[in-house]
């Protein structure tokens, strides 16, 4: 019986055979993800199949979808963003990004000391809860309603600029936030620096050099897992959030 | 507060002499985190403060916020961590962190979220299968719903998963949760 994800993130998968040409390319499914794109959590989401090279369908959910039986189905008590890989399911950041890193063809996006995983929870930390917020704000009044009300807008900027400081000094010691290896805690932060980089917040980058010069390596940097795929060209464009579409995983380059 | 002793291009070590203590208000995050060190062996000395966030140091390494002090405990405690390999293990302990920050510790849809875990909990020892973070994560936020007297009552299976981690929680430590 086809639920909310095979509604939503099969749309070009047809029969729902592996891969996404039908054929079987790997040893995984395809997996299949609902969110939003105007939402950083998803956007995290995204990228780290991108970086892992594990294929997936995405499913952009409208505001009708929220309260619906069909979604409470596949989202054990509404937490999204939300993932299926077969008989799989799990939701929120945290389950879905390091699940798709553990299942993924390129090497771990954790570190393994000690000292570096734990300064990876914490600007993971950093990334979301109020600067998370914030940032959704400016997306929301500068794109999604258009409302632009400017107390709101001033206000995300102010919870930002203290935050974007400490992670333009961060990036001044280290090639990626925490050390020289790209670890889960950049992915978090390109979501982030992304949505607020097509907002009127784009100057609080640009005055930052260090986030500027970390966002240019990050765009021309190839995925983790070897291949071809740039993972940050997958996500939204202001056309793409007006339109509520999300980009799907393909890899073709086996 | 920030991280201090990282930024280095190599990360701060801590000797095996140096000794653990942990600083922050009472509350979910400072249970969460002595519940895990007690599950790994780790003695460490903890003290109330009127700090928004929990703070670990441990030798050169000052540590904030309850994801980075579970991280670096696990992995430092004995033996193997309690964050599982196997993927869908992983998927699971952390939807459960997810729903313990996002909705318990908020006091959101508590009846319906305990009632699934008493329904899990009658089938398997633990949340996501194995022992894992999730455990004493999600039981720090169940012992604060409960001091604040949120908890639903007649959840056998719940109480029974709570007595057990605490045992093995005072089997190392002595600091009242």
């Amino acid at each position: 019986m086809s639920d909310l994800f095979d509604q939503k993130a099969l749309a070009d998968s047809g029969d729902g055979d592996y891969g996404l040409s039908g054929d079987m390319k790997k040893t995984q499914y395809v997996l299949q993800l609902l969110g939003a794109p105007y939402c950083p959590e998803t956007l995290k989401c995204l990228l780290v199949a991108g970086e892992q090279g594990m294929e997936m369908n995405t499913g952009a959910l409208e505001k009708s979808d929220f309260d619906s039986t069909a979604l409470n189905v596949v989202t054990e008590f509404g937490m999204l963003p939300a993932l299926k890989e077969n008989d799989y399911f799990t939701s929120g950041t945290k389950a879905i990004t390091e699940y798709i890193n553990a299942r993924g063809l390129g090497n771990s996006l954790i570190p393994k000391s000690a000292t570096l995983a734990a300064e990876q929870e914490f600007w993971i930390d950093k990334s979301r809860g109020q600067t998370g917020n914030a940032v959704s704000a400016l997306v929301d009044e500068c794109i999604v309603s258009g409302s632009n009300d400017a107390g709101k807008i001033d206000a995300a900027r102010q919870t930002l600029a203290p935050v974007l400081d400490e992670l333009n000094t961060q990036l001044g010691k280290n090639k990626y936030i925490v050390g020289k290896n790209y670890s889960l805690a950049d992915v978090h932060w390109t979501a982030v620096i992304h949505l607020l980089g097509l907002t009127v917040g784009a100057d609080l980058i640009d005055a930052r050099p260090n986030i500027k010069n970390w966002l240019t390596a990050i765009r021309n940097k190839k995925s983790s897992c070897g291949q071809a795929l740039k993972a940050v060209s997958l996500l939204p464009s202001v056309e793409d959030i007006k339109a509520n579409k999300l980009s799907n995983v393909v890899i073709d380059d086996f | 507060m920030g991280l201090f002793g990282f930024g280095n291009k190599k990360a701060a070590v801590a000797g095996a002499s140096d000794t653990y203590e942990l600083k922050g208000p009472a509350g979910p995050g400072r249970t969460q985190c002595l519940l895990l060190a007690g599950i790994r062996g780790i003695e460490l000395q903890a003290d109330i403060s009127a700090d928004d966030t929990v703070t670990l140091t441990h030798g050169p390494v000052t540590l904030t916020g309850v994801s980075a002090i579970e991280t670096y405990l696990d992995i430092k405690g004995q033996g193997a961590p309690l964050k599982p390999k196997k993927a869908r293990h992983l998927g699971e302990q952390n939807r459960w962190i997810e729903i313990s920050n996002q909705l318990l510790d908020q006091h959101q849809k508590v009846d319906q979220i305990m009632q699934r875990m008493n329904e899990i909990l009658a089938e398997q020892e633990f949340l996501a299968g194995p022992l894992t973070q999730a455990d004493p994560h999600v039981a720090g936020s169940v012992l604060a719903l409960k001091r604040a007297r949120q908890c639903p009552p007649d959840l056998s299976n719940v109480e029974a998963w709570l007595k057990r981690l605490q045992e093995k929680y005072r089997e190392t430590c002595v600091s009242e949760l």
